[in-house]
């Protein structure tokens, strides 16, 4: 497998504030791979740490199993003890009595092993709540795109995973989950929202933003792209890549060993 | 696009309140809780500034997204911050957070999960108090937000558009429409300077919200105050439209005769950013 990884703060923070966070365990042997990014809300306390715990947690296979509220406990407990025992200000305090929100996208990838599978196949399995996105591609051309399929469907208000119980309404329900099998050369794009939007609306102009998004290989040149579409201006007005933190998994799978 | 800059620290924005403390603001408010408008206006006003606080916070301190003023029109016309605030002017927001007058213990009444209710002990931070005294000075406390403004706008040009919001419950002693359009017609590179007027009253009936025109409105007095609000930028009259309150491209920033809820939606629509750096 290729796998590359790039991410970066919005404009105007220092890179220590980013709140997006990424994870990848492979398990050559196995032939198997977890990759996931979580987007920490930035309005909720210490996201940034919450978002870490999901993505961990994720590529250790804990959300591999049907009891999603069982899963998520020990970490909510574990973001209980971080906050715990700190002073805080009145107005941090009330923050971190409200809890810790994300976005979560995860990716498994394992040999594909019914009997029925064509060779070489592989079988992903994708797992999103919230807004960060997962896309798969074959050939340049895309596939599959989960849980947001539209440009016009980012709004301000997605469902996230709470570091609190109570806030978790009927999680399960909003869970999107799929699989499917893939092949050598086929990629997968694990992105948090502003950049898989901009992806989309170029995808629905017909443009090429796989292309645009193959061409890194390395931060600065990553950082550079970034910064010059948060510049650049729709016909509406609005920036062509919202100003947030961004982060970029590129998965090309390879030939199975 | 105007409305559209985004708010960040190195480019924040204004919030400034023109508050009514005249003698009648003593009355009650009529909703049957027995307390006077000026009681619950401070309660409103306190509460959306904690508010304001909270959404700036990020991790252990407070970003200064905006700069608050609160202006008081009664006996006198001035800051109305108290505490060690007091007579400050615009402040930013960290320093409003870090600076209440006082902390207050009041219970809050909360549902046990079993029927039943149960108080619970909440802080509640106090940075103005009630005051109902004198008439009502609005032209002079639309000069001095102008004032304010005439320093701040020239080093804040690309700023989103200071906004304005006058809650009144009565008539003012001068007509303070020349005031009102010289304030309106500041601005930044993003747009002008907005200005909101929300008229209380105790009456039950006779509310008026978010009209687009004058022509629902019997009162000359109410013709006036809308006259001297701002049309809606277009993503407050989107958040009003998920009110289900009907709004067009006329519709302005202006209630009459407006109930503690519609107050509190009021200030909630008035203050709510469109585009905080996250």
């Amino acid at each position: 497998m290729e796998i590359k990884k790039f991410t970066l703060q919005k404009d105007g923070n220092p890179p220590d504030t980013c709140e997006d966070a990424s994870e990848l365990r492979e398990d050559t042997e196995a032939g198997l791979l977890r990759t996931a990014v979580a987007d920490g809300a930035t309005e909720s306390f210490c996201s940034a740490y919450w978002a870490k715990l999901l993505v961990e947690a994720f590529c250790l296979g804990s959300f591999d199993n049907d009891d999603l509220d069982g899963s998520l406990l020990p970490l909510q407990e574990k973001w209980a003890e971080y906050i715990g025992g700190r002073e805080l200000p009145w107005y941090a305090e009330e923050k971190a009595r409200r809890g810790a929100f994300a976005a979560l996208v995860g990716l498994t990838i394992e040999p594909g092993n019914s009997e029925s599978a064509p060779e070489g196949a592989n079988t992903w399995k994708a797992f999103a709540l919230g807004d960060s996105c997962l896309f798969h591609y074959r050939d340049k051309t895309l596939l599959y795109a989960m849980p947001i399929k539209k440009a016009s469907d980012f709004g301000n208000d997605p469902y996230l995973i709470s570091s609190r119980q109570e806030n978790n309404e009927d999680l399960a329900g909003r869970l999107v989950i799929d699989h499917g099998q893939c092949f050598s050369g086929d990629l997968f794009l694990l992105m948090t929202d502003a950049v898989s939007c901009w992806l989309l609306q170029q995808e629905e102009e017909l443009a090429h933003p796989l292309e645009e998004l193959l061409q890194f290989n390395d931060e600065s040149s990553f950082a550079a792209w970034v910064e010059e579409k948060r510049k650049l201006r729709l016909e509406s007005g609005r920036p062509v890549l919202k100003n947030d933190d961004v982060t970029v998994v590129c998965v090309k799978i390879g030939d199975r060993q | 696009m105007p409305y559209t800059a985004e708010i960040k620290r190195t480019n924040p924005s204004c919030l400034i309140f023109l508050i009514d403390q005249s003698g009648s603001m003593a009355d009650a408010y009529g909703d049957d809780s027995g307390i006077s408008k000026a009681n619950a206006l401070a309660d409103v006003l306190n509460k959306l500034i904690q508010n304001l606080v909270i959404k700036c916070s990020r991790s252990e301190s407070v970003w200064d997204f905006y700069n608050i003023a609160v202006i008081g029109y009664g006996e006198k016309v001035g800051p109305a911050f108290a505490g060690t605030l007091a007579g400050q002017e615009l402040v930013p927001i960290s320093t409003v957070a870090n600076n209440p007058a006082r902390v207050e213990d009041r219970k809050k009444k909360t549902s046990d999960g079993a029927g039943g209710v149960i108080e619970q002990s909440v802080k509640f931070q106090v940075w103005v108090d009630p005051a109902a005294r004198g008439g009502t000075p609005m032209a002079e406390s639309f000069k001095q937000a102008k004032n304010m403004l005439a320093s701040w706008i020239p080093s804040h040009a690309d700023a989103f558009p200071p906004i304005i919001i006058n809650i009144t419950d009565g008539e003012a002693e001068k007509d303070p429409s020349n005031e009102a359009a010289e304030l309106r017609s500041m601005s930044t590179l993003d747009g002008n300077v907005l200005l909101f007027n929300v008229h209380i009253s105790s009456a039950r009936s006779g509310k008026v919200e978010y009209p687009d025109s004058e022509d629902g409105l019997v009162d000359g007095y109410a013709k006036s105050l809308f006259r001297m609000s701002s049309i809606l930028p277009e993503y407050m009259r989107n958040m009003v439209a998920k009110e289900n309150i009907p709004v067009s491209d006329n519709t302005r920033g202006f209630a009459f005769k407006a109930d503690l809820a519609g107050v509190i939606r009021f200030l909630d629509i008035g203050t709510r950013p469109q585009n905080l750096a996250r």
